[in-house]
């Protein structure tokens, strides 16, 4: 079995393995990307006229829905942020579901490329259908996790500071963010791989947090890697963007950041996804040795 | 850090099929096919199952998930090949796997006649060794067998292992050999067994042509 403990051996194999079979396979992650974001895309659709037709019926009418905002901007002004945040919620989640289940069917492909080290466009759809609920729910749940606590600390912040949030507050704000985003992402970086090895949900949280804890090194510099990676692909963006700073170029902006979504989309997320499924499965797996006398013998008894 | 040691559990000789869920996971026969042909003499990875059976990775993947769900399937290990691939092992969890008939033909419609029908068509294959059972005995000899191949079920499953160290320990045709001898053994013994296995033997004698 494979060293399951960190150095920086087994997190440049880890993800020289991942980047190499994301590569090896871009084709098919490509169309399956495509693919899988039409789906999400018609889905949210769906969702979307459904909550409309639905916002539309309980709020009486167009005057009703303009009535509830006024009612929801004065909530605001009343300091009851947390109802506000609340309802955001159950706008946002709704819409960000089909793109849960997306990522998740990409980890469904990942692990395909991980153990058999090749993959098929059609099985994203089928990871997609199979594990659609579990997935949903998964995603939600991270990301109720990761947002939850620096969106109500950010409501505390500005009920206390006028409903605006700068200097002191916002640098503790940011840094608190930061903190516990990388910290509970990576915590939850196993929940997808754990998913679609067939756990369940709840059981697929206690696996990745276990996970986690248990080899915390090897998870959390996987995942802080991944995150840097992100970012340094980011970062030009950042730079070529700020209007105020040395680097401003809108067109160069423009153009990079379409090169960064083809990258980041085609080849990080899928070697991300290959990469999280290496580091689960190793981590989970067994460290029994082989039977040397697994080879087929002769039988001798039939009915004695 | 220490290697997990939890043992995954041991290859039983036999293991009876009462679940009707469980009946209907293996009625799909690419699960059949995986199970019966493959992982019941060893164990293999999700790309040589579908290298074999000419499935691609996902389809086996999804196939695998649910024969671990029914039970029937366990992880053995877990191994990296030297281009990075991991490879989990999973195999059978047992040697052989038996129909418990009483429960099936108890179950809902669907498999307590896939039970019915398979009982019946043992009886009518007996014709080619020149037992001819006639179709007004047909009730009598599937009421006879499935009794005797319950009571066989009951007494030969799960024969305990008094020392599993060494049992590990033996080559896995030792391991059969033995295996098949103790569960002959233990049936001899069961006088219940014995008597509904006379009445079998009687039956066939008196339509054997």
């Amino acid at each position: 079995m494979s060293v399951k403990n960190a150095s920086l051996a087994t997190l440049r194999e880890d993800l020289k393995v991942g980047f190499g079979l994301a590569a090896k396979n871009i084709i098919s992650f490509v169309l399956a990307m495509v693919g899988v974001l039409i789906v999400a895309g018609l889905l949210l659709a769906v969702i979307v006229i459904c909550m409309i037709a639905v916002i539309l019926i309980a709020a009486g009418g167009t005057p009703g829905i303009i009535q509830l905002f006024i009612t929801l901007s004065i909530q605001w002004n009343a300091s009851a942020g947390v109802i506000v945040i609340g309802t955001a919620l159950l706008v946002v989640l709704p819409v960000l579901l089909p793109f849960f289940v997306a990522g998740g069917a990409i980890f469904g492909m990942g692990r395909e490329v991980i153990e058999s080290s090749g993959t098929t466009i059609e099985g994203v759809f089928v990871w997609y259908k199979s594990k659609f609920v579990p997935l949903a729910l998964g995603g939600i749940i991270a990301f109720l996790i990761e947002i939850g606590p620096p969106a109500l600390l950010s409501l505390v912040l500005a009920s206390t500071s006028a409903g605006v949030v700068v200097d002191g507050p916002l640098v503790v704000l940011s840094v608190f963010s930061a903190v516990w985003w990388l910290l509970t992402s990576g915590m939850l970086s196993m929940l997808f791989p754990a998913i679609i090895d067939g756990h369940s949900v709840i059981e697929a949280l206690r696996v990745s947090i276990r996970l986690a804890t248990k080899y915390f090194d090897r998870v959390l510099s996987t995942w802080l890697a991944l995150v840097i990676m992100a970012a340094l692909l980011a970062s030009p963006l950042l730079l070529l963007s700020l209007p105020f700073g040395p680097f401003f170029h809108p067109l160069g902006a423009g153009s990079y950041a379409v090169l960064f979504g083809i990258v980041f989309v085609f080849l990080l997320v899928p070697a991300a996804s290959i990469t999280l499924n290496r580091v689960y499965l190793i981590l989970s797996g067994e460290d029994h040795a082989r039977r040397e006398d697994d080879t087929p013998g002769i039988d001798i008894v039939g009915g004695v | 850090m220490a290697p997990n040691t939890e043992r995954v559990p041991s290859m039983k000789d036999l293991a009876i099929i009462s679940d009707p869920k469980t009946i209907k996971v293996l009625m799909e026969p690419t699960r059949a096919k995986i199970l019966f042909k493959y992982l019941v003499n060893g164990s293999m990875t999700v790309k040589q199952l579908a290298d074999a059976l000419g499935k691609n990775p996902g389809t086996i993947l999804h196939h695998i998930e649910k024969l671990k769900k029914a039970g029937l399937v366990v992880q053995e290990r877990t191994e990296q090949t030297v281009t990075g691939i991991v490879q989990r092992y999973y195999r059978a969890t047992a040697r052989e796997y038996r129909l418990g008939l009483s429960e099936l033909m108890h179950a809902d419609e669907g498999v307590a006649k896939f039970a019915e029908d398979r009982l019946r068509s043992m009886v009518r294959a007996l014709s080619v060794y020149g037992i001819e059972i006639p179709e007004q005995d047909m009730d009598a000899a599937v009421e006879i067998l499935r009794k005797l191949l319950e009571r066989e079920n009951e007494v030969s499953a799960d024969v305990p292992i008094v020392n599993e160290e060494e049992y590990h320990a033996l080559p896995e045709s030792t391991r059969r050999d033995a295996s098949r001898i103790v569960r002959r053994f233990v049936l001899e013994q069961d006088s219940r067994y014995k008597t509904l296995r006379e009445r079998w033997v009687r039956f066939l004698t008196k339509h054997k042509r």
